[in-house]
């Protein structure tokens, strides 16, 4: 508006002088770019920091052989040949799939549970109470979480004392070092962790669904169970998708409860890329090998990650 | 483990002679020791066993100092005395050197007695804990909690932990 009221130039456009107004607009443009830059370039720094920087040294480590203190072989993608085709290495990312089962689906199936029977009375100190509890898991850190399940899961623990008690004695066992059950006894633990946080989320989602739907719902005659899937569900699409990819990152990335509950035994039998990764580079001194797996398991949890994102991701 | 199992919380306990006058301190009289019975009647004993393992760092101001004391406390009468009365394991050093007398009866006189059975058939191996952290961590352990797990047998896990160091050695 305020340039078709300047005198016009006669000259080429490119050649045109440069208003004042104009001139004074991009000074101030740059300066909210400089100001924005400065804000920005502590957390930046931060971030290349303790993320950038180690990821492209993890890159350049996975290519040579390295034990940490001598000199660096050219390895070539040998270290990642070895991850695609070392049999327990296939069998250790194997475990962080299973994991994904009991860490994701357990947590947002009883989270949507929960936070569907809870909708009504989220306001009332059931609800808090409620939320309170279920959040409990969250707060308390997974070492302790590893250790305290340790001894529910112990030959004399709750579990099989509960099993006792009711009379199913040939059930009783050591949980966390039988080869069958050690990695669903450890999947529990993650499931129980994870589920205070998806009914949060969850509970979060569902005071944002409109009640005027589930009021029209019911004058149509739906039941809970037609409002849960056709209303309550639908509603949640965003959340269940930040619920499942949180809890699929934290069943592939695993490491502290694992660590502390059964570093990996028996056998191999719950051993989790993070842990072999820490071993192959602490304990093997194989750096390279270790990268390469931590570079292969960083691209196993995008490929899971992204599509629940764009499958779970609202068109606008 | 050591207070539960002499508290009476454990009828067996798989454990080294490093621990007898522990025993025969604090429960004389209460426990014994034996060798892990070999897998065929009549066949030989196994077991861990290895000699005292110190190094001298070369650049070390005091080597002799360090050298000397080593070599006392492994040759020394008095010293491979207190070796054995304060610790009750097998004091090390020279084969031929005797083995100081205990009370009989005590643990450590069962695991001294043990030593020496194991030392006659030949049948001592070194510590796994004496392997690289590597071949302990991916070998040695799991193999073993498999054999326990009975998912693995003896020959299975010897071949296991050979391979695995094999595969160490090639990368």
């Amino acid at each position: 508006m305020s340039e078709t009221n300047l005198p016009a130039s006669t000259g080429a456009a490119s050649a045109a002088p440069v208003s004042p107004r104009r001139r004074v607009g991009r000074s101030a443009g740059r300066r909210t770019l400089m100001t924005a830059l400065l804000f920005a370039a502590p957390a930046f720094a931060m971030y290349a920091t303790f993320v950038l920087v180690p990821l492209v040294m993890s890159m350049i480590y996975s290519l040579f052989r390295w034990d940490g203190i001598g000199k660096w072989r050219w390895a070539g993608l040998n270290n990642y040949l070895i991850v695609l085709t070392d049999s327990d290495l296939l069998q250790v990312i194997g475990n962080a799939f299973q994991l994904v089962l009991y860490f994701t689906l357990i947590p947002v199936i009883l989270g949507l549970a929960v936070a569907a029977v809870i909708r009504e009375h989220l306001g009332g100190a059931f609800g808090t109470a409620a939320r309170t509890i279920l959040f409990l898991p969250q707060v308390i850190p997974l070492v302790a979480a590893g250790i305290a399940w340790s001894w529910m899961f112990a030959n004399s623990g709750l579990v099989n004392q509960a099993l006792r008690g009711m009379g199913l004695d040939d059930l009783a066992r050591g949980w966390l070092g039988d080869f069958t059950f050690a990695l669903p006894a450890v999947g529990i633990i993650g499931a129980w962790v994870l589920l205070g946080l998806c009914t949060m989320l969850l509970v979060t989602g569902i005071t944002k669904i409109d009640p005027s739907l589930y009021e029209a719902a019911r004058l149509d005659g739906a039941g809970p169970f037609h409002e849960f899937f056709y209303i309550t569900l639908p509603s949640l699409r965003p959340e269940i998708g930040v619920c499942v990819t949180v809890t699929v990152i934290a069943a592939l990335a695993s490491f502290d409860i694992v660590y502390i509950a059964t570093q990996g035994g028996p056998g191999i039998q719950t051993t989790v890329p993070g842990l072999e990764i820490y071993r192959l580079a602490f304990a093997h001194r194989q750096v390279g090998l270790a990268s390469a797996l931590a570079i292969f398991l960083m691209v196993l949890v995008l490929v899971c990650v992204l599509p629940i994102q764009w499958l779970t991701s609202v068109k606008k | 483990m050591m207070s539960r199992f002499i508290g009476g919380e454990g009828l067996l306990m798989f454990n080294g002679d490093w621990e007898s006058g522990n025993f025969d301190k604090n429960a004389p009289g209460k426990f014994g020791f034996f060798l892990m019975p070999p897998e065929a009647e009549g066949g030989r004993h196994a077991a861990m066993s290895a000699p005292l393992t110190y190094g001298i760092g070369a650049k070390a101001v005091n080597k002799d100092c360090a050298a000397f004391f080593l070599n006392w406390v492994t040759t020394n009468e008095a010293a491979r005395r207190i070796n054995v009365d304060v610790g009750g394991s097998n004091p090390g050093g020279p084969a031929d050197l005797p083995i100081p007398d205990v009370a009989p009866g005590t643990v450590t006189a069962d695991s001294l007695a043990a030593g020496g059975v194991v030392a006659a058939e030949n049948g001592a191996m070194d510590f796994i804990a004496n392997a690289t952290g590597a071949i302990f961590a991916a070998g040695w352990t799991p193999e073993l909690q498999k054999l326990v797990g009975g998912v693995q047998t003896g020959k299975g896990l010897i071949e296991a932990v050979q391979q695995e160091y094999e595969k160490e050695l090639s990368r």
